[in-house]
C-alpha cells in the first residue's frame, strides 16, 4: 500500500486511517463518537463496491420491508 | 494491499524496472491495403484484387502470412456453426441457421492467385484462416508486398454481415476482405472465428467498389469521389446514370483497423457538422416507423460528441458514419452498422454505444479476444456516462424513477454470480462455457471494473486516467496492465492486487457491518467482516445525529 485515496467529497469529513491488514476476516475500527450520537453506519454508500451482499452493509440493520431488492442475496 | 512491500522497497521498483515503465507496447506491425472490387448485385458476388504492403516491425523473421476469410464461417459445418449448435445458449440470431444455408445463401471467400514480387505463392485455407507462404521472408525491419485475386459470395444475414438484414437492407459488408491477422508479442493470432471477437493492425485502406449505380454506399474513411457520386455526398448533382450501369466508389482511410461498408439502393442521406467539425453522416432506410427518430438522432449525438470528447478525449477523425445494417449494433473505424427501426432511447442507445466504441476499439486497439471486457466493459462504462448527459441536459426523457448509474451492470453481475457460471475475465473470449456468462462479462464486469476503480482510486483520479490512457495508449494495442499502471502513477496507490482478484479469478467480494461497541462516552468500536474472499479498501460512512456524515477509509 502507498496511500490512501484523497477526499472524493461525498461526505462532510474525510478521515484515512491506517492500511488494513487484508487477510484478517474479523476487525474493528475506532471512531471518535459515543455510540448515542451515531444514527447510521453504511460500507460503501456511493455503491460502487461489487458487495454480493450488499444488505449487510448497512447498521442499524434494515427491517425486513425495507430490503428485498431482488438483485441482492 | 501487500503489507510485504514497504514503502521503500516498492517505490524503488517503482522507479528502477524498465517492464514496470514500459506502457502500451514497444512495436507494432504495420499494414497498408489496396482493394478494387467488382460487386455483381444480382448473384450477391464480387471478385477482388487485392495488394498489401506488409511492414515487419518484430525482430523475428515471417516466413507465412495469415489471414482471416470471415465470410467462410457462413457455411455448414464451420467453426461457427458447430460452435453456435453445441453451445447451450447460442446467440439467437445465429443457432443452426449456418447449418441450413443453401449453397446460393452461404458465404465464401475464394483464392485464386497470390504472388509476391511476380512470383506464385502457395497458400492453404482452414476454415476462416489463409496461411501463405511466402516467396521471401518478411525480414525484421522490412517490407514486402503481395498481391491476390479472389472472389466472394455474400451469405444471407446471419451475423453481423450478408445482404438482405432483418430491416431489408441489401448488403452489410463487414469482415469482407481477407484481412491479416496480427502478429505481436505473443505471436500470431489466428483464431478461427467463431462469431465473436477482432484485433487488427492500424494501417491505411485505399479501397475502390464498383457497383450498380442505384445503389448508395457508407463506409469507413473518406469519399475521393464525391463530385463523380453525389448521392449526399455533395450538394453538386452528378450526371444521370443509366440503369445498370456501375459507379466506382474510391475510399481512403488512414490509422484505422478495419474497414466496412454498406450500400442499399433506398438509403437516405443526412448529414450534420459538430462544434468541434467533425462530419456525422446518417445513412437509413427511412419509413413511418423510424422517420420521426432519425431526423432527431443528428443533433442529439452531435451534443453527444461534444461531451464526449471533454470527458473522454480527442476524436482524431473528420467524419464518422451512423449506418442503418447488421444486425444490431457493432463498431468499425470511423462507423457502426446499426438496426434503425427502434424508438428513440433506443437509437440513441446503440448510437452512442457504438460510437464510444471509437475510443474503446477503434483508437485504443485491444486485443479483442482477451481484452473483450476493456472493449465492452468501458465502452460500456463511457456510454452510460453519456447516456446520463442526455437525460440530465433533456435530448432524451428522464427516466420516471432515478435510479443509480450502472445498477444494470451490478445486477447482471450479482446474478451471474448467483448462477454460478462465472468465469474469470482473463477467459478467451472464444472460449466460455456460456453464451451468456460471456456477455456479462464482457458490458458489465467490465463496466464494473472501471466503476469500481473509481472507488478506489477515486473519481477524479479514474477520470484523469482514462484521459492518460486514451493519450498514451493511442492507436496502439493496450492491455489491463497498461491501464493499470497509470492509474498508479497518477493515483499513487498500489493496483497489482485489483487485476489480480478482478480479472484472474472469480473470488467475489462480501463484507458484513457486525456490529457497534460502545468504549467509552466519546468513542465507538465498529466491527467489520471480511466474509468474501476478494478484500477491498473500505469507505465507512458515519453519520451522526446532527446530520454530520463522516466517511472513515480504510485503505488496504
Ligand atoms: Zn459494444
Amino acid at each position: 500500500m502507498l496511500r490512501p485515496k484523497t477526499d472524493e467529497k461525498l461526505s462532510d469529513e474525510f478521515v484515512a486511517l491506517p492500511a488494513l491488514d487484508w487477510v484478517k476476516e474479523d476487525w474493528s475500527i475506532i471512531v471518535p463518537h459515543a455510540e448515542g450520537d451515531i444514527q447510521k453506519v453504511e460500507i460503501d454508500p456511493s455503491l460502487r463496491m461489487a458487495d454480493v451482499n450488499r444488505e449487510d452493509n448497512v447498521w442499524p440493520k434494515k427491517k425486513p420491508q425495507e430490503t428485498g431488492e431482488n438483485d441482492k442475496q | 494491499m501487500f503489507k510485504y512491500f514497504s514503502i521503500s522497497i516498492f517505490s524503488i521498483l517503482f522507479i528502477i524496472s524498465p517492464k514496470l515503465n514500459a506502457q502500451c507496447e514497444d512495436w507494432q506491425q504495420a499494414v497498408r491495403y489496396e482493394m478494387d472490387v467488382d460487386f455483381d448485385v444480382k448473384n450477391h458476388r464480387y471478385v477482388g484484387i487485392q495488394n498489401v504492403e506488409y511492414t515487419n516491425n518484430s525482430k523475428d523473421t515471417l516466413k507465412e502470412l495469415y489471414f482471416h476469410l470471415y465470410m467462410n464461417a457462413f457455411q455448414p459445418g464451420s467453426a461457427m456453426d458447430v460452435r453456435s449448435r453445441l453451445i447451450s445458449d447460442p446467440d439467437p440470431r445465429v443457432t443452426d441457421r449456418i447449418q441450413n444455408l443453401a449453397p446460393s445463401e452461404q458465404g465464401f471467400q475464394r483464392i485464386n492467385a497470390i504472388t509476391q514480387e511476380e512470383a506464385v505463392l502457395t497458400y492453404e485455407v482452414h476454415g476462416t484462416i489463409l496461411k501463405v507462404m511466402l516467396s521471401k521472408a518478411a525480414l525484421p525491419g522490412k517490407k514486402i508486398s503481395i498481391s491476390m485475386l479472389y472472389d466472394a459470395q455474400v451469405p444471407l444475414q446471419i451475423r453481423r454481415m450478408g445482404r438482405m438484414n432483418a430491416e431489408d437492407i441489401h448488403y452489410s459488408m463487414a469482415q469482407w476482405y481477407p484481412k491479416v491477422c496480427h502478429y505481436d508479442d505473443k505471436g500470431w493470432h489466428t483464431n478461427p472465428y467463431i462469431g465473436r471477437e477482432f484485433y487488427g493492425h492500424y494501417g491505411s485502406f485505399d479501397v475502390t467498389i464498383r457497383i450498380d449505380s442505384n445503389y448508395t454506399v457508407a463506409a469507413t474513411g473518406y469519399l475521393q469521389n464525391p463530385g463523380e457520386i453525389g448521392k449526399g455526398y455533395t450538394e453538386l448533382v452528378p450526371e444521370e446514370r443509366q440503369t445498370g450501369e456501375k459507379l466506382v466508389w474510391t475510399f481512403y482511410a488512414n490509422k484505422v483497423h478495419d474497414f466496412v461498408w454498406a450500400a442499399d439502393p433506398f438509403y437516405k442521406h443526412t448529414t450534420i457538422l459538430t462544434e468541434d467539425s467533425i462530419l456525422l453522416r446518417f445513412f437509413y432506410r427511412e419509413s413511418e416507423r423510424n422517420m420521426e427518430e432519425w431526423a432527431k438522432l443528428p443533433a442529439i449525438m452531435s451534443a453527444s460528441f461534444a461531451y464526449i470528447q471533454k470527458t473522454f478525449g480527442k476524436y482524431p477523425y473528420k467524419e464518422y458514419a451512423f449506418i442503418m445494417a447488421g444486425d444490431g449494433g457493432m463498431e468499425y473505424p470511423m462507423a457502426t452498422l446499426i438496426t434503425g427501426n427502434r424508438p428513440l432511447p433506443s437509437l440513441v442507445g446503440v448510437s452512442v454505444h457504438e460510437l464510444m466504441h471509437s475510443w474503446y476499439q477503434g483508437v485504443l486497439g485491444f486485443n479483442e479476444n482477451m481484452y473483450y471486457w476493456m472493449d465492452e466493459g468501458f465502452t460500456s462504462y463511457a456510454s452510460e456516462l453519456v447516456m446520463d448527459f442526455l437525460r440530465t441536459n433533456e435530448f432524451l426523457p428522464s427516466r420516471q424513477e432515478p435510479i443509480p448509474l450502472f445498477t444494470g451492470s451490478y445486477r447482471g453481475y450479482f446474478n451471474l454470480v448467483k448462477a454460478g457460471q462465472e468465469e474469470p475475465l482473463s477467459t478467451h473470449a472464444d472460449h466460455f462455457n456460456f453464451t451468456t456468462s460471456y456477455g456479462i462479462s464482457a458490458y458489465s464486469k467490465g463496466a464494473i471494473y472501471l466503476h469500481q476503480l473509481g472507488y478506489i482510486i477515486g473519481q477524479e483520479n479514474l477520470s484523469k486516467t482514462l484521459l492518460a490512457f486514451y493519450t498514451k495508449c493511442a492507436f496502439k494495442h493496450p492491455d489491463d496492465n497498461d491501464l493499470r499502471r497509470i492509474a498508479e502513477k497518477i493515483s499513487g496507490i498500489e493496483l497489482k492486487w485489483y487485476n489480480e482478484y478482478w480479472v484472474q479469478t472469480t473470488k467475489t467480494i462480501d463484507y458484513t457491518l457486525s456490529g457497534l461497541e460502545s468504549l467509552d462516552t466519546r468513542s465507538t468500536k465498529i466491527g467489520i467482516e471480511r466474509t468474501g474472499d476478494m478484500p477491498m479498501p473500505l469507505d465507512i460512512m458515519v453519520t451522526l445525529n446532527s446530520g454530520t456524515r463522516v466517511m472513515y477509509h480504510v485503505p488496504m
